[in-house]
């Protein structure tokens, strides 16, 4: 994972070769199929896959996270959304997954030009650990809380 | 008259953009009977316990120029034969035994096998240690080139 990251953040300034006067991230324009790279994905299981699209001057990373019943679903949701939602804070963020993932990064050589990129690899990775860890936990305080409420709920009919 | 500012001029130039098509590199399809038997015998050296044989002639010369379900069938031969050698000594041991070229060509079809899920979700734990097996040795260089390659596997 870190290695694929590695090699593929190997970006350069490019301007659009369409448009004059243009710079845009080449994987999101999409036009030049030449400036595009071929896909990788890793993929632990069904459930948990990295999928990274490179191209000349940006890759897009996208992260499906691990969710295993319909609590994790929805609390995937809200808390990509949260994430999604203040994306002008995180710099990288996409402010859209792509279909079929739950969060997307869209890093650009003007990122690159910025940030250390071992530093950026150690973040995304670092990122998916911690929303997993995070994820298990607020399930558990969820499971906890709902507990207490059905038994404080249903104390008076006892 | 036609409002000018709106033409498309890049329509009339029909060479001014290159298409997906075009930057297929022209490389001859193999026979599909002659790769059916390479298949066959890719399993056969496997199953007689010959897994570098295997791999070395899976690798040698891939089918870059045949047709995405030729490619899919040959890479899931391949793919039987990886899941098969799933203790790290043994992959450290076969990867060692294998050429650059060769070494290249099976960090395209890992890809190709993660990419697409054709080791299935239960062995896709075995690809990723071939995967990390691999990048041990070699370094990042196979990555890179299987990035920028447009010989697809």
């Amino acid at each position: 994972m870190g290695s694929s990251l590695t090699a593929a953040i190997c970006l350069e300034d490019f301007a659009s070769q369409v448009a004059e006067r243009h710079n845009r991230p080449e994987i999101e324009a999409g036009e030049s199929p030449e400036l595009l790279l071929n896909n990788m994905t890793i993929s632990r299981n069904d459930n948990e896959k990295v999928f990274i699209e490179p191209s000349v001057n940006s890759i897009r990373v996208s992260i499906k996270i691990k969710q295993a019943d319909d609590i994790e679903e929805i609390l995937v949701h809200k808390f990509t959304r949260f994430l999604t939602g203040r994306a002008e804070n995180f710099f990288i963020l996409r402010r859209v997954p792509i279909k079929g993932y739950d969060i997307s990064f869209l890093i650009t050589n003007f990122h690159t030009e910025q940030m250390l990129k071992h530093k950026l690899v150690d973040f995304i990775i670092e990122f998916m650990e911690d929303v997993d860890r995070e994820i298990s936990e607020i399930k558990l305080f969820l499971n906890a809380r709902a507990r207490f409420v059905a038994e404080a709920y249903l104390t008076p009919f006892d | 008259m036609e409002d000018w500012r709106r033409i498309d001029i890049d329509a009339l130039n029909t060479d001014s953009k290159l298409t997906a098509e075009d930057l297929k590199p022209n490389i001859a399809a193999i026979p599909a009977n002659q790769l059916q038997t390479i298949q066959q015998k890719i399993l056969l050296l496997q199953s007689t316990g010959q897994p570098v044989e295997a791999l070395r002639l899976a690798l040698t010369q891939p089918p870059y120029g045949n047709s995405d379900s030729e490619k899919d069938a040959y890479a899931k031969a391949l793919s039987d034969v990886l899941v098969y050698n799933k203790n790290v000594n043994d992959i450290k041991d076969i990867v060692l035994q294998l050429d650059k070229a060769q070494q290249d060509n099976l960090v395209k079809y890992l890809y190709k096998i993660m990419n697409q899920g054709l080791a299935g979700s239960v062995n896709s734990g075995v690809i990723l240690n071939w995967y990390d097996q691999l990048t041990e040795i070699t370094g990042l260089g196979p990555v890179v080139r299987y990035l920028s390659d447009r010989r697809t596997v």
